[in-house]
């Protein structure tokens, strides 16, 4: 049954089966993407921001 | 609210940090060391450090030690403070990190050795793609069981990137690298020809998708915001460029075999998403540069920020060459040249390259509670890597662009106006000499960096352990409204978020190889082609040993240009006991599908022995130890036995008979040179070698 399945001509409808599986998926993130709320995206945004335990890269040359 | 005191491991940080520096310098140098035996073959000095051997070590050292250090450098100080907690096992942690050397150090000798598979990005013998896929795995279970013990809920954005990396380097090493060993550093690839071809650019594409790419647009997305000291530009687009990504990246292989004999649909396919990837690479691209708006002042004095804007501006450039090389008509041309040289390098020394030393420069002073030593240093490894990145690609372009079009080129007669191949190859010296300066200078503002980084290291004191602290988990979220959806939800499940990330993969894998496997028609079978004989069987591994397939292909495209030059196009009948095949992708020598029985056996004893007796001005290097090695047959009957198991059907027994056979071909072959001037006896490796290639291509040739 497998077989018969991808026994299809020349696979020529595989590109185009595909491609309607990408854009299916793809429009489907973009709804969830614009769904999602202001702040939770603020703070993810600065997420990498919060940990400072860094200290400036400054080199004596620019001081 | 509560708090947790906790440490972050900056020991492990610091090792990685030491060996990406270290193995930066061994992979450049190497690559210097290759670039100067091409338009000066005295850099051939031995058996080990030939070209062909030479290569794959280059690569390697390049992919696997500099970058794959560099990932992990990067990976193993961000996720600890983007999760919010130390890693989940410091044994783990050593682990994944002395493993990883061993690996990288067997590697390298083992390569040196002659001891290759040939697939590429994939040379490595079994016994060490076992060890590979045991450190990966350590590797993944360090990073599941720190997301695990997390005290952010949310998942960043760089923790997807390595998640992905993880999930799908873990599928492609252990599908492309299922062999079955005839010794302990001799295995065959269970695939054949076509489908071995398939499932290895499968491989090799996402290795430059899930090793080169993901992983680093995951460092990107920390240490770019950390140094521009900004938040990523838009959270909502890399949401939708990450699972674009990687849902297209994985169909793109096909690209690499356009042309050859893999079925029209694979080819179509690869060709279709690698246009498509242009969208998510860019959508990351974009990220990265506008995450500096509001702050390209810096990047006038601060040189990590420059390293990452031509990082990344580097990787918008590869992101949109790739997708022009898949269209067939660019590739009809560029394939097979040095265009694609130049292309890797683009994304090697500008996206990978630059990446790893912005992050090199930006985390030293920070591991050592210190300041960069030089700022003015930094600047000079800057712009002599920049530089260096010019003259390399710039004169490999050249090369590439050149070399394809004198292979295509006719007289006005219709006949081909370069016919001798070395032509072609000796246009190009000049451009050769021109990539050395360039690989210099890269290598020079390697070991300025080098040294500025260690100057910064003993300007400071390293600090092992940071404390931090944050409010643990059940604590931040106790009031949180438990209904939302969407992506915020998957950002909070690992486990979710690991088994959609492996569909995302996994649908392209399944659509783009399991047809060649179960369709038959895919593969055509032709009656006429029988497999090698023992002796043949011995020659092909020396091929594979000498690494032949990094200068020479076996894959006749069908271009009238080709077929006037090679002889008949490729079928994919033709390979049907090759395991593993030998296609190439590079032809700094001839295609030699068709190479057998062109030349009488004398004349391929002779060009192994100096290949300039039989072309004047050929850059081959010469192979005297195959005509005064003796050829070990004593592994032939396991090597039948591994043959058998995947696919050759050699009757039962053959073992047996085997040895006999050999040793009364290698006598005709033997005689035949004692009848052309040539003494030698029939138990030297030339013998083999010569029986291999007099093979090649005859089953379909017409007498």
């Amino acid at each position: 049954m497998f077989k018969s399945l991808l026994d299809f001509s020349s696979y020529e409808s595989l590109g185009a089966v595909a491609t309607v599986l990408f854009f299916a998926i793809f429009l489907a993130v973009i709804v969830l993407v614009f769904r999602m709320k202001t702040s939770h995206v603020t703070r993810m945004e600065n997420l990498p921001l919060q940990n400072d335990d860094e200290s400036s890269t400054a080199t004596k040359e620019q001081e | 609210m509560e708090v947790e005191k906790f440490r972050y491991d900056n020991q492990i940080v610091r090792l990685f940090l030491f060996a990406t520096i270290g193995w930066a310098l061994t992979g450049f140098i190497f690559g210097l060391w290759i670039a100067l035996q091409l338009p000066f073959p005295g850099f051939n000095i031995s058996e080990a450090f030939t070209f062909g051997r030479m290569r794959p070590l280059h690569t390697n050292a390049v992919i696997f030690a500099f970058v794959g250090n560099g990932i992990f450098l990067g990976y193993y100080y961000s996720a600890q403070r983007l999760l919010k907690t130390r890693n989940y096992s410091d044994l783990l942690s050593r682990i994944h990190f002395w493993g990883w050397q061993l690996i990288i150090v067997a590697a390298a000798i083992t390569l040196l050795m002659g001891y290759t598979t040939s697939k590429e990005y994939a040379e490595l013998e079994w016994p060490i793609d076992i060890a590979i896929a045991i450190v990966w795995v350590v590797w993944g279970v360090n990073m599941i069981g720190t997301i695990m013990k997390r005290r952010e809920k949310h998942m960043y954005v760089a923790i997807w990137f390595y998640i992905s990396t993880f999930i799908t380097v873990a599928v492609l090493h252990i599908v492309n690298s299922l062999e079955i060993p005839a010794t302990l550093f001799k295995s065959y690839s269970i695939y054949a020809g076509v489908q071995d071809a398939l499932v290895q650019w499968w491989y090799g594409h996402n290795a430059v998708a899930f090793f080169l790419t993901t992983p680093v647009l995951g460092l990107m997305y920390y240490y770019l915001p950390k140094a521009a000291e900004r938040p990523v530009y838009s959270y909502k687009l890399s949401i939708i460029h990450f699972w674009a990504l990687i849902f297209i990246y994985i169909w793109a292989g096909p690209h690499h075999l356009l042309y050859s004999s893999t079925p029209d649909w694979a080819q179509a396919l690869g060709t279709v998403f690698s246009i498509m990837l242009i969208a998510p690479s860019w959508g990351g691209m974009l990220n990265g540069l506008l995450t500096l708006r509001g702050a390209w002042d810096k990047v006038r004095t601060d040189p990590v920020l420059k390293f990452f804007v031509v990082a990344v501006t580097a990787y918008g450039m590869a992101t949109f060459e790739g997708p022009m090389l898949s269209i067939k008509s660019v590739n009809a041309l560029s394939h097979f040249t040095d265009w694609t040289i130049a292309h890797v390098h683009v994304g090697a020394l500008g996206w990978n390259g630059f990446m790893l030393y912005g992050i090199i420069y930006w985390l030293t002073p920070r591991l050592y509670g210190t300041q960069l030593f030089s700022r003015k240093l930094a600047n000079a490894h800057f712009w002599l890597g920049t530089l260096g990145i010019l003259f390399y690609v710039i004169p490999i372009y050249w090369a590439g662009i050149t070399q394809g079009l004198m292979w295509k080129q006719f007289t006005a007669d219709g006949v081909l106006q370069y016919p001798n191949f070395l032509e072609t190859v000796l246009q190009l010296i000049p451009m050769y000499v021109l990539r050395v300066v360039g690989g210099t200078l890269y290598l020079t503002g390697a070991i300025i960096g080098l040294y500025n980084t260690y100057r910064t290291m003993r300007a400071g004191r390293f600090i092992p352990e940071v404390e931090a602290e944050a409010p643990p988990l059940r604590a931040v979220h106790a009031g949180e409204d438990a209904t939302y959806w969407g992506h915020r939800w998957i950002e909070s499940r690992p486990v979710q978020f690991i088994i959609l990330a492996f569909v995302a993969i996994a649908i392209g894998s399944a659509i783009g190889n399991i047809p060649m496997f179960v369709i038959q028609s895919n593969i055509p079978t032709i009656a006429s082609v029988k497999p090698y004989t023992p002796l043949e069987v011995e020659g092909r591994d020396i091929y594979i040993r000498e690494g032949c397939v990094g200068c020479h292909s076996q894959m006749i495209r069908p271009f009238r240009s080709e077929t006037e030059r090679y002889g008949e196009y490729s079928k994919a009948g033709e390979y049907v006991y090759d395991h593993p095949f030998l296609w190439g992708s590079k032809r700094t020598g001839p295609d030699l599908l068709r190479v057998g029985r062109k030349y009488p056996d004398a004349w391929h004893f002779n060009h192994m022995y100096d290949p300039t007796s039989m072309s004047p001005g050929s850059i081959m290097p010469p192979y005297p130890w195959l005509i005064e090695d003796q050829l070990d047959y004593e592994s032939l009957p396991a090597k039948i036995s591994a043959l058998r198991s995947v696919g050759v059907p050699y009757p039962a027994g053959y073992e047996e008979k085997a040895i006999a056979d050999l040793k009364t071909q290698a006598e005709a072959i033997a005689a035949n040179l004692a009848a052309g001037g040539i003494t030698t006896t029939w138990d030297r490796e030339i013998i083999a070698l010569i029986a291999y290639l007099q093979r090649l291509g005859t089953d379909i040739k017409a007498e």
